[in-house]
């Protein structure tokens, strides 16, 4: 029986349990924001939201949507996409 | 091969040209499409100024001031628009055609046409029409001349339910056709449609804004996705034709 | 029974698709075109900073938060579900592909509750342009959500007889999902925490 590298139960299980650990840690550095009380921006709070997000997204594609296991191509796509992404909302945000 | 390798193998199957003549009649409706679809491209973006459609804001001289502008392009555009606007219908009817040769019963062939049918009305002509009654008597009172400005460009980007209901019955033939006449990517696109109509939604609600007629999300986006599908629709239909047994009998 | 095939080296280094073609051109679609949604999003708050900054306030983090987490756990379930079928336990494939389908469920009425206190207390899709975008988005991705409840439920039936499982329904229903999952990240991420 084959495995994929990404098709293990413990692979999953531990990249579902870093995905929790990282939107606890997104929300508790905005909710740190909020409680300051100041209707401000502020960029290395959005800097650091948007890097966890990026995080979890690419678990998301790399384990659960097996694209560690896919051709080269999709690879490339996916983190291409992201890359692409982020980098147009970072410019976006600090324009 | 697996199912799924066989399904968008089968669609890159090359056409063959000898055999296209006993299909003849079929690579003549096929032909409509590209030239009606390209007549359309030219009559709203380059003569009646609908795509991209001016801005719900404009004020009611500013509109005057619009049709004053492109008046006689926008009678040519439409006159030739009434001349050509059947076409549309040959090329729904062939795409139907195609879906009759699917393992899926009739009805979605016949709901493909009927939705289509219906769509057409405001969703094309009523634009055109609307068009043509601003532009026919300039002197007319200037609120009525607004309100055929309102009524064209809401019809033309809002008319999406008939289209939604269009691309369900495609998207659903699509995916339970055991025959695969099309392959199943172009199912999954009906989806994007599904969703750019839905996007296209709150133009009756914004005038300004992504979200209004002329929005960067309601018009532009929705049109980009609609080139793309529209394209491989052509392609794909193409391809479904060459790929068609010229003695097939297809069930009336 | 579904089964792996065992790649040659060859197809080891090629790589294999959750999935087929078909699902992966609607799946790289999709986020392009909601890339688009989200730079649009990002436009259109660089112009209003402070509308957007004060309306999201009003988004109870709570809710995102959790609706996060609900829909991260089921992605987990779906992807266990996948596993659970190619080494063909069906029976357990489709509890776990059915715990995957409760959670967007819990997804599903999560929203509802918060969209109905939102437009409680006056924050509708007119309220400004912060709330377009975020009815708009939040409705978009809600859509998603209820259509791969649908493709839960088809990949679900699919695995009843295991010798007729066609894997590709259950692959590809596992690829929407997962791409359903990581687009509310972005939302979340973009709508409620980014200041």
């Amino acid at each position: 029986m084959n495995r994929l590298r990404s098709s293990s139960g413990s692979r999953v299980n531990a990249i579902w349990v870093l995905t929790l650990v990282l939107t606890l840690g997104s929300v508790l550095l905005a909710s740190h924001h909020n409680s300051s009380g100041r209707l401000t921006t502020s960029t290395a709070e959005a800097m650091a939201v948007l890097a966890l997000a990026a995080v979890k997204v690419l678990c998301i594609i790399w384990n659960f949507m097996e694209v560690r296991d896919a051709p080269r191509w999709l690879r490339h796509w996916t983190i291409g996409w992201v890359g692409g992404l982020w980098l147009t909302i970072v410019v976006v945000y600090l324009y | 091969m697996t199912h799924a390798q066989t399904d968008t193998a089968s669609a890159d199957q090359p056409v063959t040209v000898g055999a296209g003549r006993e299909k003849l009649d079929l690579w003549i409706c096929w032909w409509v499409l590209p030239v009606f679809y390209t007549f359309f491209g030219l009559i709203f973006v380059l003569l009646a100024h609908v795509m991209p459609p001016p801005s719900p804001e404009l004020s009611v001289s500013q509109i005057l001031a619009f049709f004053h502008a492109h008046g006689t392009t926008i009678k040519v555009g439409f006159a030739l628009l009434m001349g050509v606007i059947g076409l549309g219908s040959i090329s729904n009817g062939l795409v139907a055609y195609q879906m009759k040769r699917m393992s899926v019963r009739p009805v979605f062939a016949y709901g493909y046409i009927a939705t289509l049918a219906v769509g057409a009305i405001p969703g094309c002509l009523f634009c055109a029409i609307f068009f043509l009654v601003a532009v026919f008597r300039p002197d007319r009172n200037p609120h009525l001349i607004a309100l055929s400005y309102d009524t064209a460009l809401l019809t033309f980007v809002g008319s999406l339910g008939c289209f939604l209901a269009n691309y369900c019955v495609f998207t659903l033939a699509v995916l339970l056709d055991k025959n695969r006449v099309f392959p199943r990517w172009l199912g999954y696109m009906g989806v994007w449609q599904i969703i750019t109509e839905l996007l296209a939604a709150p133009v009756f609600i914004f005038k300004k804004g992504p979200f209004a007629w002329n929005g960067a999300i309601a018009f532009y986006e929705g049109t980009v996705i609609f080139v793309v599908f529209l394209t491989c629709l052509i392609l794909q239909v193409r391809k479904a034709i060459g790929n068609q047994p010229a003695d097939e009998l297809v069930p009336d | 029974m579904l089964q792996d095939v065992a790649p040659s080296p060859a197809t080891a280094r090629a790589g294999r698709l959750l999935g087929d073609l078909n699902v992966w051109i609607f799946v790289l679609g999709d986020l392009v075109f909601f890339g688009a949604y989200f730079v649009i999003f990002m436009v259109y708050r660089h112009q209003e900073t402070a509308v957007f900054l004060a309306s999201q306030r009003h988004l109870s983090l709570i809710a995102g938060a959790l609706n996060t987490m609900v829909l991260l756990t089921s992605s987990r379930f779906v992807a266990l579900a996948v596993q659970a079928a190619r080494r063909g336990e069906s029976e357990r494939a489709r509890r776990l592909i059915s715990y995957g389908g409760l959670f967007g469920v819990a997804f599903v009425a999560i929203k509802a509750f918060e969209w109905a206190h939102e437009i409680g207390h006056g924050f509708t899709l007119v309220r400004n342009d912060f709330f377009m975008f975020y009815f708009m988005l939040t409705g978009v991705h809600l859509f998603h959500v209820l259509l791969g409840l649908v493709i839960l439920v088809v990949a679900n039936r699919e695995l009843r007889s295991p010798e007729r499982c066609r894997s590709w329904i259950v692959e590809s229903g596992a690829a929407y999902w997962h791409m359903v999952d990581l687009l509310w990240v972005v939302i979340f991420a973009l709508l409620y925490l980014v200041r």
